[in-house]
């Protein structure tokens, strides 16, 4: 069973007849996962007697990658 | 900046500072080629040789990137973000030689000889604090981002 603790002030929760907390953070609960694709070719040749030679070409592309943490409410630029 | 509460200008009036947690909006890309030869002689003896030259961008600083600011260039364009990553390495020669032992009591040990020789990390220039300022915070002197990029950093009164 799971057993929940008082929301005291010890969570950041705001004390009543206090001003509330203005400056906050939080965590995307939906946060999509980071995601990488490898691919490669390769052509190896046997050019002379015991002499291998291969070329080839490895890439490599990711996506929402973990970033630093953004700040969200500041006056844009242009105002 | 036009005159006024600054405080009302920002996207969530409500509240000062929202900070996004880690949030997963990096994006890196890689493409290398590479030249590999391997020779075998007719004794015990081989070598083999890499080349590899590639290109490494990201717009996101792993924490152990050489220059890390740890900082956004301008939340409302991550485009100047991109650039060389600090992991790029463009050119990288690796060569071996590789020996093997057929005879007395070292008989099966081989020995190996390694040399590698690879570009030096980039080190990338910025104006942080005088963008950050200009970005982030409304600027004290009245100045307009445009302007301020070209000014000296702003120092207490």
């Amino acid at each position: 069973m799971v057993t929940r603790q008082p929301l005291t002030s010890a969570f950041g929760a705001v004390p009543l007849g206090q001003k509330p907390n203005t400056s906050v953070s939080f965590f995307n609960p939906n946060q999509v996962a980071p995601i990488s694709y490898q691919y490669n070719l390769g052509i190896q040749r046997e050019v002379a007697r015991d002499l291998l030679v291969e070329v080839g070409y490895i890439g490599n592309v990711s996506h929402h990658l973990t970033a630093n943490d953004l700040s969200l409410n500041q006056v844009p630029p242009q105002l | 900046m036009t005159s006024g509460n600054a405080q009302l200008l920002r996207p969530f009036p409500q509240f000062s500072n929202v900070t996004w947690i880690n949030p997963s909006i990096g994006s890196s890309t890689y493409h290398g080629g590479f030249i590999r030869a391997e020779k075998r002689m007719s004794g015990s003896l081989s070598f083999l040789a890499h080349y590899t030259f590639s290109k490494f961008l990201d717009d996101v600083e792993a924490a152990n990137e050489f220059g890390s600011t740890g900082s956004y260039m301008d939340a409302y364009n991550r485009r100047l973000d991109k650039g060389r990553s600090g992991s790029d390495v463009p050119q990288r020669v690796v060569v071996t030689m590789l020996y093997e032992i057929r005879k007395g009591f070292l008989r099966g040990w081989k020995i190996g000889v390694l040399e590698t020789a690879e570009s030096g990390p980039n080190v990338h220039g910025d104006h942080n604090g005088e963008y950050n300022q200009c970005v982030f915070q409304p600027d004290p002197c009245g100045r307009t981002c445009s302007t301020m990029l070209g000014c000296p950093p702003i120092t207490a009164p």
